[in-house]
């Protein structure tokens, strides 16, 4: 027996109860018996027509316990924002209990994550881990243009750790400058390429803020790095990701802004998105506002108003917005940063390719943003995910950015329905697997940590689950038709609806609108299924009359 | 015509409601029955009509550098605002366009001049479309426990209700008559529904507020009632729902009317459902319509708007009411509880609507029974709730705007539902204020007659029957379990959405660019194809297996 799982038996003060009773809402009761182990709470009925109960520890975001006479009552709640009642008889065993999942639930140790246990029930067709290498999305780029070159100069993540070992910078720049400007930016976060607009040649960079500092320190090297994505002639945006006075703020901890004396060919746009402490209030306020029993739409309307969530996805979308505008319809190069560059920066970049590039809404499309936007591009997804909205303990570096990101693609789905090949579901599933998930895609805080704790060797990539037939059918949206046009999403109050697929998943039943989908898709099955039909018909009669010589006599 | 001070201003700017940058140069012309605003760029004639009866109002406003403003708002929530440069002609366009929006006679109508190239053989077969009595035999009517009344026949006991009304076999004519002297208007408790099922034979009444004030009652009344319980074997009580909240109520008991002391009535719950009056409705919509109108709001402006405005609070309680009903009816399920099968009655149309939509009205078909029984023959007050005609201005009220709304809260959370769709609640709903058809003119049937409605204009029902594809939902099936029996609707705060495609219909930005619905209503159109060929090939197909083989 290996040391970890020595851990988790000394950690199991009891394994297994019977008898315990399992509320779920809009599911009938079930009781059975609750079993303990390393990375899951289990209640089974051992009847075959019930459902069984999987629970990660992982997905626990708190547990309250209280009881009645000796008959306890353990409310457990979940990052994927269910909350589940288990009814157990006997204290001392509802206590044995409860502290087992409080241990279990909030284990520090990366290594002795679940995905570091799993083993894989199906045949890995394509292994995830190498679907989407960044000299393959290179390849890419290189049809396009010849302006840019793969630098290994963070092979090592020495010069930036958030970065991975390959990153796109112009040509005509060595790694020599690059490690310059990587001095003069937060993080080492020195600009790089996001995204290249093919129809007319402009680009997207991002980085972490300059460290100007309160006396204004440049650098070169930086200006003239961002300045070669420049045409002849022409002007470029810097958005800011925050607000003017937030920026100033910065100088006095060493960041700062580009100042326009040193950079005249740049406009300089400030956003106000706001950052992760503000967002994860955001979010515990939402949450709570939608659990909210009094009935009442006064307070429904003022908590959900006083939650801020709807401002902050209309803020994120704006500003992607934005960025898109500069690029296709001003025909300008832009560079996005905040502060250090890892969650409303990408925020930004990502959603702008959404609503520039037709290839970023299809589903391996969307899979390659992610990796290259978000896993790629430093996003601290341990960090961020580490506690949901039920967590009692004080947040730290925990917030809902990645969150936000997917409520806004659905927020763009919900006006382009066709024009998406995935559908809701697939971005349900992410926002589930970012939080708690049997695969290591999610795990760590950067390119370097992954490497360091060999996820691909040790761990299965979600996307090799995902891309599977079977899953795939699932996650595609029957009404796609690929739309090759720029889309603009209003960002109206009016046009920005309440994530209820995340939301209120589990406070309202979704049967009518579940129905509803399948009723869709039974319509164009149906359709697709005459079709073929049709065709085969003509086939055979084409050939019924080639082989049949008296039909042509008249 | 002898309105129209100026029939055409040319170089008239219309500006777009977001962004005032965005404008538009050409021609407006007003007509008798429109105003038309002809765009004049080269190349593209687009032209924007805008009916007088829809004028809700016209403001100038101050003059400014660039011409005199113009604001138009309309009562299909539509907003325009040109920009007139010559203040005289804004004057002259003010003062028509006030006059026009305004008849002050109902012969002034739109409908009574409204000709389409329709024969008056099929005109007057609109009319014979819809055949409330065929739905009141569909109910099962007359029976042994509900008959015709007679009693109602040239308005004379009550002239807002129609002349043909069913009542319990057991009530006389000096018992109706007592009962109506001692109901508002003479609006004595007639049937409205009754359940067509054997099982159950629930049937919802309806009637107006009782003269009770402090002291007074009424035998009849109370007789009435009586019949209304005894009408129903196995039930031995039932609910008398009152739509107001409880504190209305009571203030009205002052002014000599009120509600019925419970001591009087035996065998009666009595329950207030808290609806509000028609000017907090109309004071409610006003404020959620200036959120609507607001340039560029803030989320934070939009849902405080929202709140305050108090219209989504107002749209909960009326569904609440009618699920309530619902709810009720379906504890009492005769199976169940054969004792305790209960009647309803109520004061308001609204609430008896939305219990049948939650309970069997799904089809097409249905919600125009629905709508011209509940609504126009029990003598809804169109005329002074949409301001048809000029009047008191305190008369009008939204209230058809919200039982169309509620109709759509449902329809989002039951998407298999219902056979019509969003288009077709937001058609009719321009047709109640557009008087372009016969329906809803008038406040009850006596008008209508007066009026010849009948001989003299169209009806709505067989345009939109006639139309009826346009306003199908695809997700509709008549089998599927969502259109069987009753619609657990939610009621909790979530469940109620902002109804944008109604209230900000005009601005085209904020819908989705992309309409599952009509995606899915051309892939069925091909599908139907497809089934026409598929047959065709296999005749043929089967034409050569029966062919000798040589």
């Amino acid at each position: 027996m290996s040391t970890e799982i020595m851990e988790f038996a000394e950690l199991i003060k009891t394994p297994r109860v019977d008898g315990v009773v399992l509320h779920r809402p809009f599911m009938p009761t079930v009781e059975g018996t609750l079993c303990l182990t390393g990375h899951h709470l289990i209640l089974s009925s051992r009847q075959d027509n019930t459902e069984e109960l999987w629970l990660l520890h992982s997905n626990i975001d708190s547990i309250e316990k209280r009881f009645v006479g000796s008959l306890g009552h353990i409310t457990v709640k979940c990052k994927d924002l269910r909350v589940i009642q288990l009814e157990i008889t006997g204290m001392e065993e509802c206590l044995n209990i409860a502290s087992s999942i409080e241990a279990l639930s909030t284990l520090d140790l990366v290594s002795l994550m679940y995905p570091f246990f799993y083993r894989p029930m199906f045949e890995v067709i394509e292994d995830g881990w190498n679907s989407f290498l960044p000299q393959n999305a290179f390849k890419d780029l290189e049809s396009m243009t010849d302006e840019w070159r793969l630098s290994e100069v963070n092979k090592d993540f020495s010069l930036c750790p958030s970065y991975p070992p390959l990153v796109a910078v112009p040509k005509d720049f060595d790694d020599e400058t690059l490690k310059k400007v990587a001095t003069f930016r937060h993080g080492g976060r020195f600009p790089v390429l996001s995204y290249y607009h093919k129809k007319n040649g402009m680009v997207m960079m991002r980085a972490g803020q300059p460290l100007t500092g309160t006396n204004g320190r440049r650098c070169k090297e930086d200006e003239k790095l961002i300045n070669a994505t420049l045409r002849p002639g022409k002007r470029g945006y810097i958005i800011d990701t925050r607000a003017i006075n937030v920026a100033q703020q910065a100088k006095a901890r060493g960041g700062g802004f580009e100042l326009e004396a040193n950079y005249p060919q740049w406009r300089r746009i400030h956003k106000a998105i706001e950052r992760y402490n503000v967002l994860q209030e955001s979010l515990i306020k939402l949450v709570e506002a939608c659990n909210d029993q009094s009935h009442s739409m006064d307070r429904w309307l003022s908590k959900l108003e006083a939650s801020n969530w709807q401002t902050n996805v209309k803020e994120i979308l704006t500003t992607a917005c934005l960025a898109a505008q500069c690029i296709d319809r001003e025909g300008a190069s832009v560079l996005v940063h905040g502060t250090e560059g890892t969650d409303s920066t990408l925020q930004v970049t990502s959603l702008a390719q959404i609503i520039l590039d037709p290839g970023c809404r299809t589903v391996k499309g969307f899979q390659s943003l992610v990796e290259r936007e978000w896993l790629q591009a430093g996003h601290p997804f341990q960090q961020r995910c580490a506690q949901s909205a039920f967590s009692n303990s004080k947040p730290r570096h925990e917030a809902p950015v990645f969150l936000l990101f997917l409520d806004c693609v659905w927020q763009i789905l919900r006006q382009f329905p066709c024009s998406f090949e995935f559908n809701e579901s697939f971005l349900v599933l992410l926002f589930e697997h970012a939080y708690a998930s049997q695969f290591g895609t999610f795990l760590g805080n950067s390119a370097a940590e992954r490497a360091r704790l060999c996820l691909p060797e040790k761990t299965v990539s979600l996307w090799s689950w995902v891309n599977r037939p079977q899953e795939l059918e699932r996650l595609t949206n029957p009404l796609y038709e690929p739309n090759s046009l720029v889309i603009w999403p209003s960002v109206a109050p009016q046009s920005l609806l309440l994530w209820e697929g995340v939301f209120l998943r589990w406070n309202r039943s979704s049967k009518c609108l579940d129905e509803a989908y399948e009723e869709m898709v039974h319509i164009i099955e149906y359709n697709k299924e005459l079709q073929t039909k049709v065709n085969s018909l003509r086939r055979q009669l084409a050939q019924l009359e080639t082989e049949d010589p008296l039909l042509h006599t008249p | 015509m002898e309105h129209i001070r100026l029939p055409k201003v040319e170089n008239v700017k219309l500006l777009d409601r977001i962004s005032h940058r965005r404008r538009r140069v050409g021609t407006l012309y007003l007509t008798a029955t429109h105003t038309i605003f002809v765009e004049s760029e080269a190349g593209v004639r687009n032209e924007t009509w805008v009916l007088h009866s829809l004028v809700c109002s016209v403001d100038k406003l101050a003059a400014t550098p660039s011409g005199c403003p113009l604001l138009i708002h309309c009562k299909n929530f539509q907003v325009l605002h040109f920009i007139i440069s010559k203040e005289q002609e804004c004057h002259d366009i003010h003062l028509s366009l006030q006059r026009l929006s305004q008849p002050e006679s109902y012969d002034e109508l739109y409908c009574f001049s409204y000709k389409p190239n329709v024969d008056e053989k099929e005109r007057r077969q609109e009319w014979d479309f819809l055949d409330l009595k065929a739905d009141y035999s569909r109910m099962g009517l007359p029976s042994s426990l509900w008959k015709l009344s007679p009693v109602n026949q040239h308005y004379k006991v009550s002239d807002t209700y129609p002349a043909d009304l069913f009542v319990p076999e057991s009530a006389t004519p000096p018992v109706i008559v007592g009962s109506s002297k001692f109901r508002s208007r003479g609006r004595f408790p007639a049937l409205s529904y009754y359940s067509p099922l054997a099982s159950s034979q629930a049937a919802i009444c309806r009637s107006s507020q009782p003269l009770s004030g402090f002291s007074a009652r009424c035998l009849e009344d109370e007789q009435m009632l009586e019949a209304i319980l005894r009408s129903n074997p196995c039930s031995d009580f039932m609910y008398v729902v009152d739509t107001r909240p409880k504190l209305n109520a009571i203030a009205n008991r002052a002014a000599g009317k009120g509600y019925e002391n419970e001591d009087n009535y035996s065998n009666i719950k009595f329950q207030f459902v808290g609806i509000e009056n028609i000017h907090v409705m109309r004071n409610s919509q006003q404020k959620m319509l200036e959120v609507c109108e607001l340039r560029s709001p803030s989320m934070s402006d939009f849902l405080e708007g929202l709140e305050s405005s108090g219209w989504l609070k107002h749209i909960k309680a009326v569904l609440d009411a009618g699920i309530f009903i619902a709810k009720v009816s379906l504890e009492a399920n005769p199976h169940c509880l054969p004792h305790r099968c209960p009647q309803y009655w109520f004061r308001c149309g609204f609430v008896c609507v939305l219990y049948l939509l939650c309970v069997c009205v799904k089809p097409t078909s249905s919600i125009f029974v629905l709508i011209e029984k509940d609504w126009v023959s029990f003598g809804h007050k169109f005329s002074h709730r949409c301001k048809h005609v000029v009047g008191d201005p305190k008369e009008v009220s939204p209230i058809i705007d919200q039982l169309l709304e509620c109709v759509w809260q449902l329809m989002e959370q039951f998407p298999c539902a219902f056979e019509f769709n969003e288009r077709f609640l937001i058609t009719i709903h321009n047709h109640f204020y557009s008087c372009q058809f016969g329906n809803f003119i008038g406040n009850n049937q006596r008008e209508r007659i007066e009026l010849r409605v009948h001989e003299r204009t169209h009806s709505l029902w067989s345009y939109l029957w006639a139309n009826r594809t346009d306003y199908t939902n695809p997700l509709y099936r008549p089998n599927h379990s969502q259109t069987q029996g009753l619609l657990r609707a939610s009621t909790s705060p979530y469940s109620f959405k902002f109804w944008k495609g109604l209230y900000n219909r005009f601005d085209h930005g904020m819908h989705p660019r992309q309409s599952v619905e009509d995606y899915l209503r051309a892939i069925q159109e091909e599908t139907q194809q497809l089934e026409e060929q598929l047959s065709s090939h296999t005749q043929v197909g089967q034409g050569y297996a029966d062919l000798p083989q040589a």
